[in-house]
This record gives structure tokens, sequence and C-alpha cells, in this order.
């Protein structure tokens, strides 16, 4: 279970306040019940004194001289303990030594009594009076003190939780902005958070979480400038080796040699398209992406630019190329999707016999945009149709030397824009069928 | 007919030189922005291969500072960057083409050739296509020393694909050129023309067709 800062801060709040509270009543209790003890004593004292007084000897008798108190009870023996008047169920206690007077606790029709037993001479001798206390007893009605005590101080305590609970939640509100703030950001925003909008508490956090951001940005710049750089460093040889090679390839030359020339022109052809493929798959890489900014892209120009960039070649190998597009909108780099349906022409032209067709269409599908580019080719068997969507992999008896980056590159890109490519027969289940479905 | 070539990698700037000259150009080469603008405000040329990648001011701040200039001269930026932003900002900037590295070297001449014929129509000048010469001005087309008679459609049809020569012409474009305010044109209407276009024009010059998309008007490769 997660750990949730409200629910410790109420806990080791509520605990030691339980415990005060606790501590609170037994004070409370020892307050109001200790000097109830002592005063019910000094009770017992008085009334002992006032029946002393009271007591009269008379014919060798001792009697009680006056009304009888009722709020004691009350007995009086002699020195062998029989009873001379009063209460018999009161037992006097032995008194034993010097001591004239014991307190001592006695039970009686099963109700506690403190009993006061005293020690005085008569003209009969010595004599004992015991004492105790008729009343209903203290201690019951201390003891629901106490329990009154303690319950008021756990309503006041469950209180004090709701209200701290509720200041809990107050203060805890710059967490949850910041909670809510970054839980918003699209993955693509690598902003960083303001931090003078964050409490102090958090400000590490937010600190923290601003490096990272800036170690994200700065290592998706670092790799972006990298692929930049190679594709210059990359292309700028490779076309001055191709240019100079058509130019040789061009002179007239014993037939060997212009063997020889065109097997190394085919050699940079294939070098230069691997190149271009790495860094395209290099370039619609994920992290490389992270906050690349989308632009609202009309894929009815991208097909019709890149037809017209495929013609010449849809000419030359007698294939008839053709679009059927309506204007429909995606969200996406330019650049990559380009790249991506280039991919996908490339591989018609490449897998269509001559006099075939391969058709470009663009529009929208149940309301969403699709792409989706058909050809009158072999088609491929739906056993390889996975195969071909990995790095590298090459259909057997692929023509020419393709890289077999291909349709990993499409796959990339289309990922990124979350869209789908269903590889499927053309109509009339013919050819082949790459659709590119977007969200 | 004068190039100029801006590339700072030798061994590029002299294929490209090389290419240009065996397809009957005269070019002058530069390695840098400073020295183009120099040799531009000494001579007159019919169009300028830019590299992006130049060291110092690079090709597309040389573009900047021509259109600003208020040179016309028809430019051709060459990248070995793969971005399209390059190539949108290229464009944007006024550059007329963009090619990215490598290329081939029977492309870059196409694609010069079309620019300086291109440049030619949107000046309304004479232009030759092999055995084909079309006076846009005089609205006079010549096969092989011969006149040829156009329809007033026909004419605006070659007219709209000449001055866009090496482009695809779209058939909505068509379509609106050859609409009047009397009469609508329907596409079927664009391909009738189209083909008698074909007809008159014989084995001088190829219309080609892209599918759905429009057409495009070639020189034809026999001599």
């Amino acid at each position: 279970m997660t750990s949730s800062i409200s629910r410790q801060l109420v806990f080791w709040l509520a605990v030691p306040l339980m415990l005060l509270a606790l501590c609170g009543a037994l004070v409370h209790y020892f307050n109001s019940v200790a000097p109830s003890v002592i005063s019910s004593d000094r009770r017992l004292k008085d009334a002992t004194n006032a029946l002393m007084a009271h007591v009269v000897i008379k014919d060798g008798r001792a009697t009680l001289d006056g009304p009888s108190p009722d709020s004691v009870r009350y007995a009086l023996r002699d020195s062998q303990g029989h009873l001379l008047f009063g209460d018999a169920q009161l037992p006097s206690e032995p008194l034993t030594g010097l001591s004239a007077q014991v307190f001592a606790m006695t039970q009686i029709d099963e109700r506690s009594l403190r009993t006061l037993t005293t020690r005085f001479d008569t003209k009969l001798g010595m004599l004992m009076i015991t004492v105790a206390d008729a009343r209903p007893p203290g201690p019951p009605a201390a003891r629901y003190g106490f329990m009154s005590t303690l319950l008021w101080d756990f309503v006041q305590l469950d209180i004090t939780l709701v209200l701290v609970w509720v200041g809990i939640q107050l203060g805890l509100r710059p967490t949850k902005k910041l909670r809510d703030e970054i839980a918003e950001r699209s993955p693509q925003d690598l902003r960083p958070i303001a931090e003078s909008s964050v409490p102090r508490e958090l400000a590490p956090i937010a600190v923290t979480l601003n490096r990272l951001f800036l170690m994200l940005r700065t290592s998706v710049q670092s790799q972006q400038q990298f692929i930049a750089n190679t594709a210059h460093q990359l292309r700028t040889p490779i076309t001055g080796m191709q240019a100079q090679l058509d130019l040789l390839a061009a002179e007239p030359a014993a037939e060997p040699i212009k063997n020889r020339l065109l097997t190394l022109q085919e050699g940079i052809r294939q070098l230069a398209h691997s190149a271009n493929q790495l860094l395209t798959l290099a370039r619609a890489d994920p992290a490389v992406n992270i906050a690349a900014r989308k632009h609202s892209v009309d894929l009815s120009v991208t097909v019709a630019e890149i037809a017209a960039r495929f013609f010449d070649r849809a000419l030359k190998c007698n294939i008839d190329l053709g679009v059927d597009v309506k204007p429909v909108t995606v969200f996406a780099d330019p650049s990559l999707l380009d790249d991506l349906l280039s991919n996908l022409v490339d591989n018609a032209l490449k897998y269509t016999p001559s006099g075939g067709s391969v058709t470009v269409t663009a529009g929208e599908l149940n309301g969403r945009p699709f792409l989706a580019v058909e050809d009158t080719g072999p088609g491929i068997p739906e056993a390889e149709r996975q195969h071909v969507r990995q790095r590298f992999y090459r259909l057997p008896n692929s023509p020419g030397h393709g890289s077999g980056l291909g349709l990993a590159i499409v796959e990339e890109i289309a990922q990124l824009y979350e869209a789908t490519l269903t590889i499927g027969p053309g109509s009339g289940n013919r050819g082949t069928r790459m659709h590119l479905q977007f969200p | 007919m004068r190039l100029l070539i801006v590339e700072d990698d030798d061994i590029v700037a002299d294929a490209i030189a090389r290419g240009l000259t065996a397809a009957q150009y005269s070019v002058l080469r530069v390695a840098n922005a400073e020295a183009a603008l120099k040799a531009i405000a000494e001579e007159d040329f019919a169009l300028a291969v830019i590299d992006v990648g130049l060291p110092g001011a690079d090709g597309l701040s040389l573009v900047r500072r021509l259109r600003a200039g208020g040179k016309a001269l028809p430019t051709l930026i060459l990248t070995a960057r793969c971005t399209l932003a390059d190539k949108v900002k290229a464009l944007d900037l006024g550059a007329d083409d963009f090619l990215s590295k490598p290329f081939e070297a029977a492309e870059l001449a196409a694609r010069c050739r079309a620019l300086v014929r291109r440049a030619n129509g949107a000046l309304g000048g004479i232009i030759k296509l092999n055995r084909m010469t079309v006076d846009l001005p005089g609205k006079r087309l010549r096969i092989d020393d011969a006149e040829v008679e156009l329809t007033a459609r026909e004419w605006l049809l070659l007219e709209c694909l000449i001055r866009r020569i090496g482009l695809i012409v779209s058939k909505e474009r068509l379509q609106q050129a050859l609409a009047s305010p009397d009469q609508d044109i329907t596409p079927n209407a664009v391909e009738v023309h189209i083909s008698r276009l074909r007809n008159k024009l014989g084995n001088a010059a190829v219309i080609r067709s892209l599918r759905g998309l429009g057409y495009r008007v070639e020189e034809s490769k026999s001599a």
C-alpha cells in the first residue's frame, strides 16, 4: 500500500492526543477522588467524636443520649467485643498496640464500607466504637466522573481530529497542485516547473524534476544534433562519390571497365540508400521525438508531393502511378510523414512488375484519417505479414538490394503518431494494400 | 547560358560543375556566400545552385539576402540534412527548387533545365523544347519549323503546362485555366482537350498523366 501523508499526519497526531486524553482523565480522577476520601475520613472522625460525647454510662450500662445520627452507622462494643448497642453488622477492628484509632474497609451487603474504630476509656472500662458512612458510597460516583471525563475527552479528540484532517487537506493543497501539474503534463512537455509557485518543502522535488527535464531536453537535442551532423558528414562524401562516378560511367570506356563502374555505381547507390534509411530510422526513434512539435499536415498534399517525386521512377518501370485523395488533416512531423509514405511507395514500385499499377489513397474512414498504398504486385503471403515489419527482414526472392528497413521505418513512425499499419491484399484480392489508420 | 554553383565541398562542386558543363551550361564555382554575392553583382546568371551547409553564412541566408536585394535569379537548393523543415524554409525564403543529397547527376541537370525554362516561361519568353518552340507572347507553336494551329482552349492548356514545365499541373488548375465566365469545364472536358493537344504535338513532346493528380509536359527524348 502506498503511504499517504494525510493519513500519517493524522496517525501521528491521533495516538499522542489519545494518550494525552487518558492522562488528563487520570489526573482529573486523582484530583477529584482523593480529596473525597480525605473528606469522608474527616467526617467519620467528626461523627465518632460526636457519638463519643453522647455515650452515657448509667446503671453500669452504656447508652446513647440523644438522637441517633442517620447519616452514619455505628456500633459500641466492650473490650471483649460484645455489642453494647448499635449495628451488629459493623465489625470492630482489633486495635493493637498503642494506636487508639484505626481505619479499615469492610464488606457489608456487598458494599464496600470504610470504617473507623476508636478505643476510649469509660467508667465501664475500655470501650470500642466503630463508625461507618451510611450514605451511598463515594467511589462509584467518582468512577462515573472518571468515565464521563474520558468520554468527553474522546469526543473533544474526535472533533480535534476532524479539524486536523481538514487543516491537513488545506495545508497539503500545494502538494496536490504540484501533483496535478505533473500528472496533466503531456509526455512531450519538458518545460521546467515554475519553482516560485512551489512551497519551500517541495522545492527540492521541483528542482530535481527540472534538472531531469533539462537533462532529457539536452539529451534529445544532442541526439538530434548528432543525427543532423552524421547526415551531413555521410551524405556529402556519398554525393561527391556518386556524382563523380556517374560522370565517369558516362565516359567512353572498354566493356570490362564499364561493367566495373556500373557495379561501383550500384554499390554507392546502395550505400546512399542504407545511410538514408538508417538516418531516417534514427530520426523516427521515440526518444528523439520526445519534445517534438507536431504540425497539422494535409495528407492529400503529402501524397501529391510524393507521387510527383516518384512519377519518373514509375514511368521508367512502366507502372501506372495514381492517387485518389480527399483533404484530411493529421498532426505530425511533416518530414517523418514524408519518409513514411516514401517508403511505402518505394516498396510498392519495387515489388510491382512492369504494366502494373500503384495507387496512393488518403481520406477519412469512419471519421478517422487514413493513408493507403495499394499495388498489383505479387502480394505478401499471410505468414510473412508480421515478419516484414521487422528490421532488416527481407522477403525471400526480393528484387534489388534493399536494406530491409522500409517497413520498420513505416512502423516506427506510425507508432509515434499512434497509427496502426495493416498489411493485407489489395482490391480483388490481388497485390498488397498497406493501410495506415490514424487515431 | 551561365550557372553559378555555390558549394564548399570540392568533390561535390567538381562533379556538379562537370555534370552541368556536359549538359551544355557554362558554370562558375564559388565556395561561400560572400564570393557568391560578389559574382552575382558582377555578372548575370541564369540560375544559382546553392548548398545549404556553407561555411560562415549558410545557403538559406544567401537566398534571403538575394531576395532582399531584389534579385529574381532562380535558385536550386542542395541539402545533406533531411528535415522537411529545411525544404519548407528554403521555399518560403524564395528558393525555387530543392534537392536532397545524394542525388543523381541526371536529376540535377533536369531540374536545372526545368528551372531555367520555368524562369523563361514566367518572364513570358520563348521556350525551346527540342523540336518544339513555344512563343508565349506571340501565342505561336512551331514543331520542326512548321506552324501548328491550336484552338484557344488547347493553347491555354499548353501555356499552363509549359509555364510549369517539369512540374505536375493539377487537373483543378487546368480546369480553372479553361473555365470562362459563361461556361464551366468538367474534368472530362479537360481530358478531351488534353487528348486533342497530344494529337497535335505528335511525338515532339509528351504530356504525361499522373492518375488522379494532373499532367506534366516534357520534351520527347528522340532528337
